[in-house]
């Protein structure tokens, strides 16, 4: 399949990259994420408002795991002026697949490196 | 702003600890735990070891979940109105609701529409809320552990509060009831969630810092209270110590706005020559 020519800067869709802490009674790999925020995000957004979000997970990292929970770092990307709705649908997640999960973000950045630099290489 | 959570749900020291941990790392300034009556006094026994492990500042108070009537919360708030900064009660009862607007002793209506198809206020308990300056309590968790039909209820519910609050300006208070680890959010989460709801940015300030702010000082001194309107000043020279300054000069507007740093010589996106003909 040939790949389509890269858009012009002025015409492409400018990302920013949400920093997500990961709380999970079982373990998480980068595909088990995308389900839980593609489904918060259309639960609390609808399907035609999330179709503006542009969500892609780029990285996801282990921390460490506790009595509790096993804690999870996850950078997502979201179309930039759709955080906040973004957030707020993630915010809501309490379940995936009958197992506890909770899901908070902690900060927002414009690249992918500058969020690995300030959140997880901390 | 610092972000006041009004409404954390206490068990043991334990779990309180985690907790309170937790909530200080995604950025809540105060805590205030809350405990059944029967629990209230073992848990002002490792208060004091509670505050010393956390940077947050930490309260307790009661909430009264059980009451049966309007009779058994008022002797419950009669109780332990000297011993307690914070009493709230639990709603849901129409006469239950009614009984905690008209009682000056209370500090705050806790989820006026539990178990309830409606909102369980109107116009009445609205106005003697303000009347009263008792406060409604908005729990997020009641968004975060319902789904759908129920989810829409209770944002339904805030929904038609606010709109009392609008009109008749008593007060309201959001908080979480965070009771497990995984209930835990960072305050921006939450605002996000409020402003989708439809509150505004001077209502979000006002409920997670301005009101529960003022029911904390209010109940500091209300010992000094001797009648409505008429308190004993202590340690007060002259009048001018009357008059506080307030906090008046909010921007509103930027209150919850990002500043994100883009640096553009990380975007190394390699793209090919825009002036290329297409095929």
């Amino acid at each position: 399949m040939t790949k389509l020519k890269v858009l012009p800067p002025t015409l492409r869709i400018t990302n920013h990259y949400l920093v997500l802490d990961v709380k999970s009674e079982i373990e998480l790999d980068k595909d088990d994420m995308v389900l839980p925020i593609w489904d918060a995000c259309i639960r609390f957004s609808g399907e035609c408002e999330t179709s503006n979000f542009n969500l892609w997970v780029m990285r996801h990292y282990f921390v460490e795991r506790t009595d509790d929970y096993i804690h999870y770092k996850t950078i997502l990307r979201c179309q930039s002026g759709y955080e906040e709705k973004v957030r707020s649908g993630l915010a809501l997640i309490t379940r995936y697949n009958h197992n506890k999960i909770a899901i908070t973000t902690i900060g927002i950045t414009g690249t992918v490196k500058s969020a690995i630099e300030k959140y997880i290489d901390e | 702003m610092k972000f006041y959570d009004l409404n954390v749900r206490g068990q043991n020291f334990d779990n309180d600890l985690k907790l309170i941990k937790e909530a200080s790392k995604f950025g809540w300034n105060h805590i205030n735990l809350n405990y059944s009556p029967d629990y209230y006094k073992k848990a002002q026994d490792y208060y004091n070891e509670l505050s010393q492990e956390v940077t947050a500042d930490i309260s307790m108070g009661i909430n009264i979940a059980g009451a049966k009537n309007q009779n058994e919360a008022r002797k419950i708030a009669n109780k332990f109105r000297s011993k307690s900064n914070y009493i709230s009660c639990l709603g849901g009862d129409l006469k239950l609701n009614r009984g905690i607007c008209e009682n000056v002793k209370m500090d705050v209506l806790s989820r006026p529409y539990y178990k309830r198809h409606d909102s369980g206020m109107n116009h009445v308990l609205a106005k003697l809320a303000a009347k009263n300056n008792v406060a409604i309590e908005l729990c997020f968790r009641d968004i975060l552990n319902q789904h759908l039909k129920y989810r829409a209820n209770a944002i339904a519910s805030f929904k038609e509060i606010l709109k009392f609050h609008r009109k008749y300006n008593f007060p309201i208070i959001l908080t979480t009831d965070t009771k497990y680890i995984y209930d835990v959010r960072t305050t921006r989460d939450i605002v996000a969630v409020f402003k989708a709801i439809g509150f505004t940015n001077e209502e979000i300030y006002k409920g997670f810092y301005h009101y529960p702010k003022e029911i904390l000082n209010f109940n500091k001194q209300r010992k000094n209270i001797i009648v409505q309107g008429v308190k004993v000043i202590e340690d007060a020279s002259d009048f001018t110590e009357v008059h506080k300054k307030e906090e008046t000069n909010v921007d509103f507007d930027n209150l919850f706005t990002d500043d994100i740093e883009v640096n553009e010589e990380d975007i190394n996106v390699e793209f090919e020559d825009i002036n290329e003909e297409p095929i």
